[in-house]
């Protein structure tokens, strides 16, 4: 049984986990949003949602180290956005390299358009990380439907959380396969193996899909999802949107 | 409800082919009990699981599939759906909501019950299996075992006249195995298990079907059928242990 590292976290109780999940939901949206439309020279700013983020991770009693490091995974984009910063046109040349007809430069536009990128990835990294340390991943699903996001895509978000672990479970089990046989291989060998490993993933996961879709149709499924609702607000929940779009709001509009 | 010792299932010249062009059934017919406990047994390949999936109409082939007098056509689908539940061989494939007590409440909320009665129900059918206090976990999170549990409720909440089981005892250790055997054991209504697992078939089948090759071989009292040695091993079936030894276990 494979665990996301979000359940150890999820079971706590703190002022985040008890919100509803919609508020959370709306709320870190909202606070994304903002962050999304900063100017990306607007440095303050950047601190202050820091700050914002900080409340958060005490508030949802979440150690702030796990939120920090688990927000690295926008690591990759970095190195991408990092490797396109010498393309980026500016007006204040901080360094440029003629090779083969190519301009390569960094420019100061450049630098700061990367900045912004980064930024605002790792905040909104960060923030989905708090959400989804303090909220139930049905949780979130049902928020979403009460936003009227359309149902079919929330099934289909729906399934692949849950059948994730099923295919990981299968691609496990076929790459333990593949090491047993496979001693002292050639690693391109391994690369050949690894394709077929993903093409017989994708068949066992269509056939999986078709298998759902009978278990479905036995239980009398005709097209449309039914689900319990057990959602409901209270006052704290208005006061935290309340606080939350307010500090967003109020860092966007005021620095 | 039917009454009982009266026909719930006919199936008359059933015969099924897949798309690939593997022809499963050729005129197949098998009439079935209401109340009785039938065991389909048989060799890989026999037709069983294929022929578990005719009985609520996600397969059709040609020829008759009655249930409680209703062909299975498109009008009498729902109906026909609420009476036979199907529980499937991999649990996995069944549950598929991000609850356990949603997943039970699919069924329900989908033969129109209110959101209050399909958690009534999906509550009282968790209870029946005792997995009531796991209604709140993602079913990724159950063992086997538990799941399979699970996937019996998720039926059994829809009050069915008919329970069909693939394979139910599959992968399962001896205790969830005995407290899958018991649970079948009590239950009231008519009971139809494709099994590999010839030991629990002597235990809760009140009939057996030998199907190989798509054609049904014989039918009878598990003890007649199970106690013959050449039939069986000539469809890739032994005798069980314990009609082998000559001393059938009690539990």
């Amino acid at each position: 049984m494979r665990q996301l590292f979000t359940e150890s976290y999820l079971a706590r109780d703190s002022l985040m986990h008890t919100r509803d999940p919609r508020i959370k939901t709306a709320g870190i949206v909202l606070f994304t949003l903002f962050v999304i439309i900063t100017d990306p020279g607007s440095f303050q700013a950047f601190w202050l949602y820091g700050a914002i983020l900080l409340a958060l991770i005490i508030l949802s009693k979440i150690p702030a180290g796990i939120v920090l490091a688990r927000s690295l995974v926008i690591v990759p984009f970095v190195v991408l956005i990092a490797l396109s910063i010498p393309f980026f046109h500016g007006v204040h040349v901080l360094w440029k390299h003629q090779t083969g007809g190519i301009e390569l430069k960094i420019t100061q536009e450049g630098l700061l358009i990367a900045w912004g990128c980064i930024i605002k990835a790792y905040l909104s990294t960060s923030a989905l990380i708090i959400l989804i340390c303090t909220t139930t991943t049905p949780s979130i699903l049902k928020a979403l439907e009460s936003f009227r996001i359309p149902r079919l895509f929330v099934m289909v978000l729906s399934f692949m959380i849950r059948y994730i672990h099923v295919l990981a479970d299968e691609m496990g089990k076929m790459i333990q396969g593949k090491r047993s046989r496979s001693a002292g291989k050639h690693w391109l060998i391994d690369v050949k193996v690894m394709s077929c490993i993903a093409g017989v993933l994708f068949l066992r996961s269509f056939e999986k899909g078709e298998m759902v879709h009978n278990a479905m149709s036995a239980r009398g499924y005709s097209g449309t999802i039914h689900t319990l609702d057990e959602l409901s607000m209270d006052t704290g929940d208005f006061i935290f949107i309340g606080i939350l779009s307010l500090a967003s709001g109020g860092v966007y509009f005021l620095t | 409800m039917t009454s009982p010792q009266s026909t719930i299932i006919t199936i008359k010249n059933l015969s099924f082919t897949y798309p690939d062009g593997t022809s499963v059934f050729d005129s197949l017919s098998l009439d079935i009990i209401s109340g009785e406990t039938l065991g389909i047994i048989g060799p890989n390949g026999a037709g069983k699981s294929t022929l578990l999936l005719h009985l609520n109409g996600i397969f059709r082939g040609k020829g008759t599939v009655k249930i409680a007098d209703m062909d299975i056509n498109t009008r009498n689908i729902p109906k026909i759906r609420n009476k036979v539940g199907l529980v499937f061989q991999d649990p996995d494939t069944q549950l598929f909501m991000p609850t356990v007590l949603e997943d039970v409440a699919f069924g329900p909320l989908n033969m129109g019950y209110s959101v209050e009665k399909a958690k009534a129900s999906a509550l009282e059918a968790l209870d029946k299996v005792q997995m009531k206090e796991h209604a709140g976990k993602c079913p990724h999170h159950l063992s086997l075992g538990q799941k399979k549990r699970v996937a019996i409720a998720a039926v059994l909440a829809m009050s069915p006249e008919i329970v069909v089981f693939d394979e139910p005892s599959s992968n399962l250790d001896p205790r969830q195995r005995r407290i899958l055997i018991n649970f079948i054991n009590h239950m009231e209504c008519t009971r139809i298990i494709a099994t590999h697992d010839l030991e629990m078939v002597l235990e809760v089948c009140s009939r057996v079907v030998l199907l190989s090759g798509g054609t049904i071989i014989t039918t009878g009292a598990p003890h007649d059928i199970l106690a013959r040695k050449t039939l069986l091993e000539e469809h890739s079936l032994e005798v069980p242990c314990s009609l082998k030894n000559g001393d059938r276990l009690e539990y």
